[in-house]
Parts: C-alpha cells; sequence; structure tokens
C-alpha cells in the first residue's frame, strides 16, 4: 500500500488529469478492499460481488477526498467503502424474502420465455407467457418482478462465452475503451464503464450503442434473455454508483 | 387489449430501494395490457428503475401511468434536477423506451416515458 505522501503525490498526479495515476492509487488500495470485503462474506453474497461493490466505494473515495481536511487517505476510504457494501446488502435484503412459490414460477417462467422465444422467432408478450403458464397477466408480471430479485449469480460469473470473459474488476481498471471517447460525455461513461467485467461491458454496449434488443442480444452471447435483463439492470446500477461519484467530482 | 379509452394509474411510494419494487409492478401490470414483447416491458421497466433511482424533488416517488389506445405513458418525478439534460440519464432512457419528455414545474422537474402500442420490439 502506498506511504501518505506517495498516495498524494499520485492523487495530485491524478487530479491533473494522469489517468493511470489513479489506477495505481486503485490498484494499491484493493487489498483494503478486499480485507473489508471478506468481513462480509457468508451472509448470502458472493465474495467478488462484495469486491466489486467496495470497489466502487474506493473510486468514490479516491474521487471526494479532500487532502485539505488533515486526515489519513485511509480513515476516509473506510467507512466509504462499508457505507456502499452495507448499501449492497440493504438494496437487495428484500430478494431473501420472496416466497417459495413466486421463486418457482419465476423460473418456470423464465424457461417459458426462453422456449416461446425460440418457437415465435421473438420475445414473447405477457398475454402469451399468461397462455402458456395459466397465470393471470399480474402473475407474470410479478413472477418477471421476482425472478429479477431472486437472484445470487455472482457478477463475475462466467457465461461460458470461453476464458476471455473471465477478468475480474481488479484486471479491468483503467482498461481503454476507445470507442468511447467520441461521445461527448465520453469521461463520465468510461467511469462508469470501467466498474463492469467484460460481457457486462459487451452486453451495454450491444444495448445502448449498437441498438440490440435484450432478446437480439441474449441470442448472440447464447444466454437467456432474462439473463441478458438481469444483467442490464445490475451493470447500470454499478455504473450509477459510478457516475454519480465521478459527477460530483466534475462539479456536475 | 385495453377494453376502455384511457386507463390511468397514479401511485405514491417512498424512494427508497425496499419499494422500487412497487413501482415496477405498477408500471409492468398497466404494461400487460398491451401485446408488447416481453423485452420491451423489460425496457421499460428498466428506464423506470434507472430514474427514480435519481434524487427526487420530494420524499416519496409519484408516478402517473396512462394506457391508452395508442400507448402507455408514464409521468414521474418530482426530480430535483432536469434528467433530460443529465447526459448519463438520458443516454440510459432513450433507447430503452419510444419517447422522453420533461416538463419543470414549481415542484421539480417531470419526466414522462413513452411507449407505442403494436410495435415491435427494438
Amino acid at each position: 500500500m502506498a506511504t501518505e505522501p506517495a498516495f498524494l503525490r499520485l492523487l495530485e498526479a491524478y487530479r491533473a488529469g494522469d489517468e493511470s495515476a489513479r489506477e495505481q492509487i486503485v490498484e494499491q488500495f484493493m487489498p483494503l478492499v478486499r480485507k473489508i470485503a471478506s468481513r462480509y462474506a457468508g451472509r448470502g453474497e458472493p465474495l467478488e460481488d462484495l469486491v466489486q461493490v467496495g470497489s466502487i466505494g474506493l473510486v468514490l473515495a479516491i474521487e471526494r477526498f479532500d487532502v485539505d481536511r488533515g486526515v489519513k487517505f485511509t480513515t476516509y476510504a473506510v467507512p466509504t467503502i462499508v457505507g456502499e457494501i452495507q448499501r449492497h446488502f440493504r438494496d437487495r435484503a428484500w430478494a431473501v424474502h420472496v416466497p417459495r412459490r413466486m421463486k418457482e414460477l419465476s423460473l418456470k417462467l423464465a424457461r417459458t420465455i426462453e422456449a416461446a422465444t425460440a418457437d415465435l422467432g421473438r420475445a414473447p408478450t405477457i398475454a402469451e407467457l399468461a397462455a402458456e403458464t395459466g397465470l393471470q397477466n399480474e402473475e407474470v408480471v410479478e413472477a418477471l418482478e421476482t425472478y429479477h430479485a431472486y437472484s445470487t449469480r455472482s457478477l463475475s460469473q462466467p457465461l461460458g462465452l470461453g476464458d476471455s470473459d473471465e477478468g475480474t474488476v481488479e484486471d479491468l481498471f483503467g482498461v481503454p475503451e476507445a470507442g468511447y471517447d467520441e461521445v461527448e460525455d465520453g469521461v463520465l461513461l468510461e467511469s462508469g464503464l470501467a466498474a463492469l467485467d467484460d460481457r457486462e461491458r459487451a452486453i451495454i454496449e450491444l444495448r445502448f450503442f449498437e441498438g440490440l434488443t435484450q432478446s437480439e442480444i441474449a441470442a448472440r452471447i447464447g444466454i437467456s434473455q432474462m439473463h441478458v435483463s438481469r444483467l442490464l439492470r445490475r451493470s447500470l446500477a454499478v455504473m450509477r454508483g459510478r457516475l454519480d461519484g465521478a459527477a460530483t467530482e466534475q462539479g456536475l | 387489449m385495453l377494453t376502455e379509452p384511457i386507463d390511468r394509474v397514479i401511485v405514491e411510494f417512498p424512494a427508497t430501494a425496499g419499494y422500487r419494487g412497487v413501482g415496477r409492478l405498477v408500471l409492468g401490470g398497466l404494461s400487460s395490457r398491451f401485446e408488447l414483447p416481453v423485452d420491451r416491458v423489460d425496457d421499460l421497466l428498466l428506464a423506470l428503475e434507472s430514474l427514480i433511482t435519481q434524487e427526487l424533488a420530494a420524499d416519496a416517488v409519484t408516478m402517473e401511468a396512462t394506457a391508452a389506445p395508442e400507448g402507455l405513458r408514464a409521468r414521474v418525478g418530482p426530480f430535483a434536477s432536469s434528467q433530460v439534460d443529465d447526459a448519463s440519464v438520458a443516454r440510459v432512457l432513450r433507447p430503452l423506451v419510444d419517447d422522453v419528455s420533461e416538463q419543470g414545474g414549481p415542484d421539480g422537474f417531470w419526466v414522462e416515458l413513452g411507449v407505442a402500442a403494436g410495435r415491435s420490439a427494438g
């Protein structure tokens, strides 16, 4: 871990425009994130998810740290990292209270959507799903909602695309995404995208830059539409955390 | 399909994570009246989710959802600042729904999301 003077030099360099300096800070403080995240392991969330959430807290701390306050960076960063992890648990707490019947319905619905999409060549409507499963329209909507809430899948779990998409969040910090440089808010966008793993970034790019539908993305990368939906939600949530911090720093 | 010219549902719910599902369920339920592919419904709910995590000008989210033969509209707010002017928010919303508009007022900013009936996914 960097000494305080070394850290301050890196921070100064980052704020002067040297993005690699922030990457160095992140890299040097990731053991701290891992240590904190490990305290929250065994509570129903995969450790790697907690590390990823904690890394968002670390980045926020880097963005917001005020050197003039006279406190050590770790003194400021630890509660920020802990706060992000605790918020993650709060946001997901209701997921564990979903009734068993609704969990079963949501999984049945996921299978039905896959089969119906293959049969129809497009995503089915709510009414078609209701007819197929014998549920009311509202029950289908509720089961879809449940599916998104009832998830213990790790953000780092591979999608079966091979070894290339198995990078960790630490591996990805600072990886340039040249294709986004042209957009006017490219700096903010990169800040958000940097928090995602390869497959999440690919899905965000396909949906928001190339304009593919969820079903088209699902077909292209070989997962279900509902899985695409889940990854989109989680990716956007992760990006929001990063964007909020970066926007605050930039006074936006 | 809709049997009335216009259906309107107004719901107010706390702006906390535990209640966001309420808004999604209401809007999802209303959207089920249309023959929309499930991924378009999901996009609409994703847009709503992205909106209601933004800073509000009140303690609660108010959502007025209107279903008419031409499509579904959801008016959501009040937000503390313009969401359409926020590039990071607008960039997410626009690909997800057919129409995004905003009105500013004394109580804050209100965003309206629109999904046309009868348009295929994408």
